[in-house]
């Protein structure tokens, strides 16, 4: 049952009933606990769907509107591992009940938008100014070290030449021996064609698999390179499916930075 | 903690402070993927934005509660979008029955730098390598529950299997996934 419960797949009645069981069963709150951060990573099979640009807007008119008395000042000295602290935090979202039929009643009533609007005017001018500032603030948590090392294992996929199309970053992960393709303004394909990534060092080019762009041009993929080795990284034009060998030139490529 | 996870702590620390600007910052790493979940699971572009904007604000509220330095933000947000997606599908009346996902999709992150992505991207491929892994009965029976917002017992009267058949399937399918994913991205 705690696999159930990891996944939000509990009737109401045992969930709570699970939820009362783990307040007085360290055993079985430390194993729900694990699961469940397994369970939340079951997310990354959806991926990013951009919302509709109104969202943005009506979350922090929502939050702005948030009278701060009924903000939970409480602060609960948390408890076991970093998972488990996952585990305490679903206890009590999933104690927060919604009510689809509610749905009009959380949108912002019309004759709100008025003063809400001239908050927000108010308040943009700060916005672009704190982002920046904390932008700055997280850059400045980085050591040197860390930045250098980030910075050291972060390549732009470079054109061969000035009139291709395309671009992005490839950043090569030496420990775990992997590299991750960032493609930027893709040109579109036509169903006939691909995108395959290659390892090309001195021997014959060994395929890193197929890479798809988006509609925006957009293409990620994490593929198995050894950044140790005397190679570059470069992206091909295929037939659909893949080739063995590149059959056209690399529209795109990264060396890794110990080539440089 | 990974660099992304920094980053969030520090957003987290200043929604708790008070800075309403701080959702806006959160917003802009996580709308993306809170509502690509949400839609996932209540199928319903409205409905989603409900969940979305329920989610924000409840961590706007809650986020005292938090501590970023034990817990991830991402993990805690769409935890708590999860929970609301579900809550909505099943007081949903009449919803409509859709199949289960053809697949793992590309993880495509569009915000964030570079090596947030790259730390997004390799988690992303550790889940979809895990899901993989695992027997396909598990496999289709965790995705039920996950991504359909449906109770146990509807998955054992659509899979024609026993309550326990599932209730094991489930609990095995992520442990399994643990085994897997614990030294690589859940460290």
């Amino acid at each position: 049952m705690i696999g159930a419960y990891a996944l939000d797949a509990l009737p109401p009645d045992e969930a709570e009933a699970m939820r009362a069981h783990m307040a007085s069963c360290a055993t079985h709150a430390g194993a729900i606990a694990e699961l469940r951060a397994v369970a939340v990573r079951l997310h990354a099979l959806v991926g990013e769907t951009p919302p509709p640009a109104a969202l943005r807007s009506r979350v922090l008119a929502a939050v702005a509107a948030e009278p701060a008395a009924s903000r939970d000042g409480v602060v609960t000295p948390m408890r076991g591992t970093r998972l488990a602290t996952t585990g305490a935090s679903d206890a009590r979202a999933a104690n927060a009940r919604m009510v689809p039929t509610a749905t009009t009643s959380r949108r912002i009533p019309t004759y709100a938008w008025g003063s809400i609007a001239a908050v927000f005017v108010a308040a943009i001018a700060g916005l672009l100014v704190w982002n920046i500032v904390l932008q700055r603030r997280l850059d400045n948590r980085d050591s040197a070290t860390q930045l250098a090392q980030r910075l050291e294992r972060s390549v732009p996929l470079r054109a061969p030449d000035a009139t291709s199309d395309g671009g992005g970053t490839v950043v090569f992960l030496p420990d775990e021996r992997r590299a991750v393709v960032l493609g930027d303004e893709l040109p579109a394909l036509d169903a006939g064609h691909t995108y395959q990534m290659w390892e090309i060092d001195q021997q014959s080019p060994v395929s890193l698999g197929l890479m798809r762009a988006d509609a925006s041009g957009r293409g990620t993929a994490v593929v198995a390179f050894d950044s140790s080795r005397p190679a570059i990284l470069a992206i091909t034009i295929e037939p659909a499916g893949g080739s063995t060998q590149p059959t056209t030139p690399p529209i795109l490529s990264a060396q890794p930075p110990h080539a440089l | 903690m990974r660099g992304g996870e920094a980053a969030d702590a520090e957003v987290l620390r200043a929604i708790q402070r008070g800075d309403q600007e701080a959702v806006a910052v959160l917003y802009d790493r996580y709308g993306g993927i809170a509502y690509g979940l949400a839609f996932r699971i209540t199928n319903d572009g409205t409905l989603a934005e409900d969940v979305v904007q329920e989610a924000f604000l409840s961590v706007w509220r809650q986020a005292a509660r938090f501590d970023p330095d034990r817990g991830y933000v991402r993990s805690w947000l769409l935890t708590i979008v999860h929970h609301k997606a579900v809550d909505c599908v099943r007081r949903r009346a009449g919803r409509a029955e859709r199949g289960l996902p053809d697949g793992p999709d590309e993880f495509i992150a569009t915000r964030g730098r570079p090596e947030e992505i790259a730390e997004w991207s390799m988690e992303a491929a550790a889940v979809r390598e895990a899901v993989q892994r695992i027997p396909d009965d598990q496999r289709r029976t965790v995705e039920m529950a996950y991504f359909e917002g449906i109770t146990h017992v509807e998955i054992a009267e659509r899979m024609g299997v026993p309550l326990g058949t599932v209730k094991s399937r489930l609990r095995i399918g992520l442990e399994k996934m643990r085994d897997y994913l614990h030294p690589k991205v859940m460290e």
